[in-house]
């Protein structure tokens, strides 16, 4: 027989644990017994022990109210040290009782961080908090330090039937005690039952939930359970009178304001009449619209495809992962981003959802041509010298054909007013190709792409 | 006559019960002891301090600073046009009563929002100088949760980061329309702009490694009104996702449209849609954290809504029942997140006892909490469901009694 001085020191059990294991001592040859019948053995032995495997569900289990969790556990250890790898079957019915007890445990310790009630009173030294709890395991002792941490500038007492916690700077324990010892009421309690009252939804009513979570065995320590009933009986009568009462007529006209699209004269203008624009059902689920940026005065502009991922969120154009490949190409030849206008032939994302991830997915004709009179009307705002189309979608958006870039890739095209347009690839397909000759070819075809419309700008 | 401090307190929380959203999770560890000074603590696990008889966890307080309003939204019970009694408290007010109840262990932090007043911006100032006042006068470690108001100017919004634990803008409505005609002033894009930068500025401090690094909040949420519009399930779900993927989203909330005092002509009143409610989070939580995609979850609708009798997850597998029974010694885990009654930690544990041996029912039935849902999709060596995976009668027999629903989703 092992009798253990607290019901609640699962540092003590190990010890004599590992004594026993040390001597051989099967597990029916042991009988524990927590604090009832103090000193009787105290003289039993306690052996240092390594750390256990599983030590933490041991732990909690051994804080349990039952009486057979001393044995429980032992057999376990016991178990454990004979059988490699026992721990790891889940479904041993050992480990599945004892499972239970740590989830009883762990549910009893998460209840009292709750619902542990602080009332206010004065002593010697001055303000003290202090709190009346009954908890169902043995819990207080394991959980003093989550109070500890959290309340560090106050002084506390939480008392309990078995148990009472006393903090000064530094957790003290005492002897347990009784309601009595702590005051029925704080000042501050009735402001609490308000707020309770009032966050209470009455067309929501549900007692079996409510109770399923906050069963009444804990009423009697909370002090907002009191409106509880009257809460409950009012409620219905509530929710009915909020249907019935008559409703109030809106303020304002719900007619939307009209969609002007008045000439815009500059790109301020351009941007805020875009920010509305509904011409096709991309708006609808892209974060923005994403338009053009650089200097009103450009020379150059590039038009890419559309905005991606990075781009709809951060609402500037040719920042993501082509983007980079598209800063590191004018890098190389010399070519200032600063002093460029980049823009994209659609301007809202597309995307379809794979679990939680948004792919790209490439714009369709129709939505291509609704956006290309914005496109357009960017190029009448910033007159660029040379235009850049990168990939088919955005020659389709400057041409409104359907031309192949492979053909008219690295040739100069007249368009009005004495534009001229060159056609490259999309920074995206470099990304995209897997073959290294490939793709070392098409880099160098970009490079001189860019070299030639630069220098076609600065002409 | 002046209100009381009480009134102003039940009309501020009156106020700001319709949003769903109660977690206190997930936050940065910290705590007073630790720090040296002031209280409160934040252990990355939620607590639900108190239910209140709808069964809704209360983790946090939950108030607005005023609830004076100059939008109209239709389903808002703050909306200019409600003739409900008016009021604010200063912020000075609201972090004292904060701490006040903190200190009581009433609750986990403080969760504040407000009704627009002057402009956005000095809204969202009003909401700041709250959580200021709290962690640098009372030096408060608990949980803040402060809502976005979704037109401020992006730097109010990294200031409000970096003093809360976690942000929100909600989308309130599943699609664009429903918005324009029942909040004519908001509007989807500066929503989903505003969650861009959230997002943005939450990565952006993830990725710092630097040791100056300051301390932002770790997630964002939202919350969407259930059954105010004509949104079908699946177009809800497809928002959800489409939120989740784009802007990293720790929850949606889905909140059933409920009666409100003063009501508005603008919309039905009927009792709210709870069971609709309660599928759409337990559809939510497939995709969240089961695998699925949306697109299956739409399939598993009825013309676009969820069976109301029947989880989502057991409607999906009755609509896909070639794909059962799954041998339980054998699936991989996707598949045995797909099994009806099987959820992550029994998956789990079910792959790790059968490396010790082939299961038997026996053993399948200590590792689950109930049977009943999983039998006619598995096979184990002394089990096979034989030809009830093809009865006509199945469904029927999947059917729970009838009984209150729970599971209001917190912490």
């Amino acid at each position: 027989m092992i009798a253990l001085e607290r019901p609640d020191d699962p540092e003590a059990f190990f010890e004599h644990a590992a004594a026993l294991l040390a001597e051989g001592i099967a597990p029916e040859h042991v009988s524990w017994s927590g604090g009832e019948s103090a000193d009787l053995f105290a003289a039993a032995t306690r052996a240092p022990r390594a750390k256990w495997r599983g030590e933490k569900l041991f732990a909690a289990a051994l804080l349990h109210r039952a009486e057979n969790r001393f044995s429980l556990v032992y057999r376990a250890l016991w178990r454990a040290a004979r059988a490699k790898g026992w721990l790891g079957n889940p479904a041993d019915p050992d480990l599945c009782a004892l499972r239970k007890l740590e989830g009883e445990v762990r549910r009893d310790s998460h209840k009292m961080r709750a619902l542990v009630r602080f009332r206010e009173i004065r002593d010697a030294e001055g303000e003290r908090f202090i709190a009346w709890y009954e908890p169902s395991h043995f819990t207080l002792r394991a959980n003093a330090d989550f109070f500890a941490h959290r309340f560090a500038n106050m002084r506390w007492s939480i008392v309990t039937p078995d148990l009472s916690a006393h903090y000064d700077g530094e957790v003290r324990f005492a002897p347990g005690g009784s309601r009595r010892d702590v005051p029925a009421e704080d000042a501050r309690d009735e402001d609490w039952r308000t707020y309770y009252a009032a966050i209470f939804n009455p067309a929501r009513l549900n007692l079996a939930a409510m109770q399923s979570h906050l069963p009444k065995k804990f009423w009697r320590n909370l002090p907002e359970a009191r409106v509880i009933p009257t809460l409950a009986r009012a409620a219905q009568n509530r929710a009915e009178a909020m249907i019935a009462a008559p409703p109030t007529a809106p303020r304002f006209s719900r007619a939307s304001a009209p969609q002007t699209e008045a000439a815009a004269t500059d790109l301020a203008d351009l941007r805020a009449q875009l920010a509305c624009c509904e011409k096709c059902p991309l708006h609808r689920e892209a974060t923005q619209v994403v338009c053009g940026a650089g200097p009103l005065n450009a020379q150059l502009m590039i038009v890419a495809e559309q905005p991606g991922d990075h781009e709809d969120l951060a609402g500037s154009p040719l920042i993501g992962p082509a983007g980079k490949i598209f800063d590191e190409a004018l890098r190389r030849t010399g070519c200032d981003r600063e002093k460029i206008y980049v823009t994209n032939a659609v301007k809202h994302f597309k995307f379809t959802l794979k679990g939680k991830r948004r792919i790209h997915a490439k714009p369709g004709a129709g939505e291509i041509d609704a956006c290309s009179s914005w496109l357009h009307r960017e190029i009448e705002i910033v007159r660029p010298k040379v235009i850049v189309a990168m990939g088919a979608t955005a020659l389709r958006g400057l041409t409104g054909q359907i031309l192949a870039v492979r053909e008219s890739r690295g040739k100069m095209f007249d368009l009005a007013e004495d534009r001229r347009l060159l056609t490259t690839t999309h920074p995206a397909y470099l990304l995209r190709l897997q073959d290294e000759q490939e793709k070392r070819l098409a880099w160098r075809a970009f490079l001189s792409d860019l070299a030639q419309a630069h220098a076609m700008a600065q002409a | 006559m002046p209100l009381h401090f009480s009134q102003k307190l039940a009309i501020l929380a009156d106020a700001a019960k319709y949003d769903a959203s109660c977690a206190s999770s997930g936050g940065q560890k910290r705590d007073s002891l630790r720090t040296g000074k002031g209280v409160g603590s934040v252990t990355g696990a939620g607590i639900c301090h108190s239910f209140t008889p709808d069964g809704r966890c209360v983790s946090l307080l939950k108030i607005l600073l005023t609830n004076y309003c100059m939008y109209d939204c239709a389903f808002c019970v703050n909306r200019v046009s409600s003739n409900v009694p008016r009021t604010r408290f200063t912020p000075a007010e609201a972090a004292q009563l904060t701490v006040d109840f903190y200190r009581r262990n009433y609750i986990e932090g403080l969760f504040l929002s407000s009704g627009i007043i002057r402009s956005p911006d000095a809204t969202m100032e009003q909401l700041i100088e709250t959580a200021r006042l709290l962690r640098e006068e009372h030096a408060f470690h608990g949980y803040i949760h402060l809502k976005t108001i979704a037109d401020a100017d992006p730097a109010l919004i990294s200031r409000a980061g970096e003093l809360a634990d976690r942000l929100s803008v909600n989308i309130e409505l599943p699609q664009e329309a429903s918005l324009k005609t029942l909040a004519p002033e908001k509007r989807m894009s500066t929503i989903r702009r505003s969650m861009a930068t959230i997002r943005g500025e939450i990565d952006g401090h993830a990725q710092d490694k630097s040791a100056r690094k300051k301390r932002f909040a770790t997630g964002q949420s939202t919350q969407m009104i259930v059954g105010a519009d004509s949104a079908d399930d699946t177009a809800i779900l497809r928002t959800s996702a489409a939120l989740y993927g784009g802007y990293s989203l720790r929850r949606v909330y889905y909140s059933a449209f409920s009666p409100i005092p003063d009501a508005s002509a603008a919309l039905p009143l009927r009792a709210p849609p709870l069971q609709r409610e309660h599928r759409l989070y337990q559809a939510d939580w497939l995709l969240r954290n089961y695998g699925f995609d949306v697109e299956e979850l739409a399939q598993a609708t009825d013309g676009g809504m969820l069976d109301l009798d029947l989880d989502p997850k057991t409607s999906w597998a009755l609509k896909n029942r070639a794909l059962f029974p799954v041998d339980i010694n054998r699936a991989p885990r996707e598949m045995l997140l797909r099994v009806p009654g099987l959820g992550v930690r029994v998956a789990d544990r079910v792959i790790a006892a059968r490396r010790h041996g082939a299961l038997r029912l026996d053993d399948v039935s200590r590792l689950a909490s109930s049977l009943r849902r999983i039998l006619p999709f598995i096979t184990a060596p002394d089990w096979s469901p034989g030809a009830t995976l093809d009865s006509e009668r199945l469904k029927q027999k999947l059917r729970p009694a009838p009984r209150q629903l729970d599971l209001f989703p917190c912490a």
